[in-house]
């Protein structure tokens, strides 16, 4: 009995021995792992773990499987051997879907997960969310994880248009653009690109003032013929932004001055006259308690349309009489003085001119040293008498010199600048320099764009 | 005696034109009416301002050797010359023809040309009833329809048979490419005065009504010829043969043979054939004419 009692103690110690060896073998693993645990902050290209325990660390976090993944993918990149290249990318895409088991919630894990996902295409299919409803699936959770996250609506918005899913990331474009302060300019490049109809104007930028002045600013500059061709939505978009800005707003607001600047600002992009017209009235009212002159000015302004005309220009003009205006079309007129080139426009009918704007940044130009004159052919010109100029007005730094005008209809204008002292005004680009306002009956000044 | 004046009347031309040289050249063309469609008529005025003011996608003119932008491989293009176009391709059923706008070309005014530019331009051929024999109707016989994604423009047959590659490429060089906007804004004055914007070497620079116009190069660069010429307006051809033997004029373009048997009397004028016209001009005044009278080889050899 004594000899069973020992025989069944030993295989008793032996099987105590074997499962204590077994334990050790675990927690020493775990031990492993929690120092990856410890050391994850300080996981690098140089410590990439391919210790088994430390790859399927469950108690690490979501995190150092996420800086894991990356760095396999960053080594299969550079790694000769194709097999061994996938083998690393589909490790990558384990540990990616292992932080996603980590924290199911973040936004962030999520993202990563599908944007792995979508790097290698298929050649990792193990994972059920290889396919495109798991990851349509997966970009739902993230968005609605982290619905105000700006850096999360726009890589999901990214994931969609790779996924062919385009519909679904407007919304999206348009909530990161409500939600991101500094939009950067590959961000600004991309969803432009998705500008695929006029349409996606309105489902993407939202009608807010701050939004609509920074992408009126940005097509005109980056694609001035679209801009153009679409500017009945553009118009909409900053009509219906001005009238919102004015209803949150109010006009007696504290922050009248900064409002002013971005109302100013979004002068130079207005997308049809009408939108000048609305910005003009407000500008008015703004400017009615304190300067009564910038008031009256941006009040007879608001009443008036933005005329279409073909700027000119004449070389040398010593003969202000008798020199025709060529050049049309001209942007870069360059020096304007007595001994050298006049500047002028075109007038198409039928419109009518009020109100003729000169805006100088830097130079300084006395009113009386500006003649008008007007020809009916181009040729025979005739001298102007402007007495009915108002003062000059001040946009920040941009003096408005101003000649009203009754109702005249000549088909050629002509600026000369007869002051011998005007050898500096140097005029970049003719069309912010000059500006002519009336009264427009042109049907369809779009197609003139 | 007769030796000694043909000697002075020489000299005269040489001290006389070497002045014109340096001032411009004068150019006289028959009489036209203010209201006449400049551009599109087959008056000698019309063809200057095209082959001065404007340019065309395709080119007829002779290239010297070593000029590069002759598409060798396009052989398609019967000998013409790629100008506004960037290529030139023809489908296989010869339905449609393919043309890429070189958009890297300006007008005038500094404004890059587009294929709006370009069919707004081959409409306004199209349309136009007075029209130069050479441009005639594009869209009538044999051609359908044009349209236009981005930069390429797409001519399309009608279904009665394929296009008559020839005779288009023809029409295509004869065609000139101007401005849109400014020309939808011009309107009815289009062609009025200097109210053209082309990407010629030339611009219209000023003009005196009933008498000249006066072009001048856009850029000094690439220009043998002089700074100014004045396309300038003679009532009659007796008066212009005298405009020339007193110096009054370089050149004279006129539909009349008399021109020739008149200038043939006098030993400082010689004569020429340039497309329908004839020329006559004075002695040492040198010039191409592929088909039209080439502008920006137009000066003196002395």
């Amino acid at each position: 009995m004594k000899e069973l009692v020992v025989i069944f103690d030993r295989w008793i110690l032996f099987i105590l021995a074997v499962v204590g060896a077994v334990l050790s073998i675990i927690a020493l693993n775990e031990l492993v792992a929690l120092e990856y645990v410890l050391k994850e902050s300080s996981l690098s290209e140089n410590m990439l773990p391919d210790n088994p325990a430390a790859i399927s660390c469950e108690l690490c976090s979501s995190e150092y499987h996420q800086q894991r993944a990356a760095l396999l993918y960053k080594d299969a990149l550079t790694e000769t051997d194709i097999n061994a290249a996938r083998d690393k990318i589909c490790q990558a895409i384990d540990s990616a879907e292992r932080a996603v088991h980590v924290d199911p919630l973040s936004a962030g894990v999520l993202i990563t997960y599908v944007n792995y996902l979508q790097k290698v295409g298929e050649s990792c299919n193990q994972t059920q969310y290889a396919a495109q409803k798991g990851q349509i699936d997966l970009i739902k959770r993230a968005v609605a994880a982290a619905p105000r996250n700006p850096e999360v609506l726009f890589n999901a918005a990214l994931l969609y248009t790779t996924l062919g899913e385009r519909p679904s990331a407007l919304p999206l474009l348009q909530r990161f653009l409500l939600y991101q302060a500094d939009v950067s300019y590959k961000q600004k490049v991309f969803i432009s690109e998705q500008f695929h109809q006029e349409q996606n104007l309105t489902d993407i930028i939202p009608s807010r003032l701050t939004q609509v002045l920074e992408w009126s600013e940005f097509m005109a500059g980056f694609q001035p013929e679209l801009f153009y061709r679409w500017s009945k939505t553009f118009e909409e978009l900053q009509i219906k932004a001005l009238s919102e800005f004015v209803k949150i707003n109010g006009l007696s607001v504290p922050r009248r001055e900064l409002y002013i600047k971005q109302l100013k600002h979004l002068m130079r992009f207005a997308a049809s006259s009408t939108v000048r017209s609305n910005l003009d009235s407000i500008l008015a009212e703004l400017f009615e308690e304190t300067d009564k002159l910038t008031a009256r000015y941006y009040q007879l302004r608001s009443a008036m349309e933005s005329l279409v005309v073909v700027p000119g220009m004449a070389v040398s003009d010593s003969r202000p009489e008798k020199r025709a205006l060529s050049y049309w079309g001209v942007s870069k007129p360059g020096r304007l003085h007595s001994r050298s080139n006049s500047i002028g426009f075109f007038l198409p009918a039928p419109q009518n001119v009020r109100l003729i704007e000169l805006r100088l940044d830097s130079a300084e130009l006395a009113a009386g040293a500006v003649q008008l004159l007007t020809s009916p052919n181009n040729r025979d010109w005739h001298l102007l008498d402007l007495k009915a100029q108002l003062a000059p007005v001040s946009e920040g730094d941009v003096k408005i010199l101003n000649f009203h005008l009754e109702d005249r209809n000549d088909r050629y204008w002509k600026l000369f600048f007869r002051a011998p002292g005007n050898d500096r005004l140097v005029v970049q680009d003719v069309r912010t320099f000059m500006q002519v306002y009336g009264r427009s009956y042109l049907l369809d000044q779009e197609d003139e764009k | 005696m007769k030796l000694l004046l043909q000697i002075m009347s020489l000299l005269g031309c040489f001290v006389f034109c070497a002045c014109v040289h340096a001032q411009g050249l004068a150019i006289g063309v028959p009489y036209y009416s203010e209201s006449d469609t400049l551009i599109y008529s087959d008056h000698p005025v019309s063809m200057l301002l095209r082959s001065g003011v404007t340019e065309s996608l395709v080119s007829a003119k002779v290239l010297s050797e070593g000029e590069t932008n002759v598409d060798i491989h396009n052989d398609h293009l019967f000998g013409y010359s790629l100008l506004l176009a960037e290529q030139v391709e023809i489908s296989e059923s010869r339905e449609k023809l393919f043309i890429q706008v070189d958009t890297r070309a300006q007008f005038s005014n500094g404004s890059r040309i587009s294929g709006a530019d370009v069919i707004f331009s081959l409409e306004k051929c199209g349309s136009n009833s007075i029209i130069d024999s050479a441009l005639k109707v594009i869209r009538g016989k044999g051609v359908e329809s044009f349209s236009q994604n981005k930069n390429w423009i797409t001519i399309q047959a009608k279904s009665t048979g394929p296009l008559n590659i020839p005779v288009l490429l023809e029409q295509l060089a004869a065609c000139p490419i101007i401005e849109r906007r400014s020309s939808l804004l011009f309107g009815e004055e289009l062609g009025a005065g200097t109210n053209l914007v082309g990407s010629g070497y030339y611009l219209l620079f000023d003009f005196i009504p009933g008498k000249e116009l006066i072009l001048k190069p856009v850029s000094s660069q690439n220009i043998a010829g002089s700074k100014l010429i004045a396309l300038r307006r003679v009532r009659s051809e007796a008066r212009a043969m005298s405009a020339l033997r007193v110096g009054n004029l370089d050149a004279f373009l006129s539909h009349n043979q008399w021109v020739v048997v008149e200038a043939e009397k006098d030993e400082t004028l010689l004569t020429s054939k340039c497309s329908i016209y004839y020329v006559v001009f004075r002695r040492g005044l040198v010039f191409q004419c592929p088909r039209q009278l080439d502008l920006t080889t137009l000066r003196y050899s002395f």
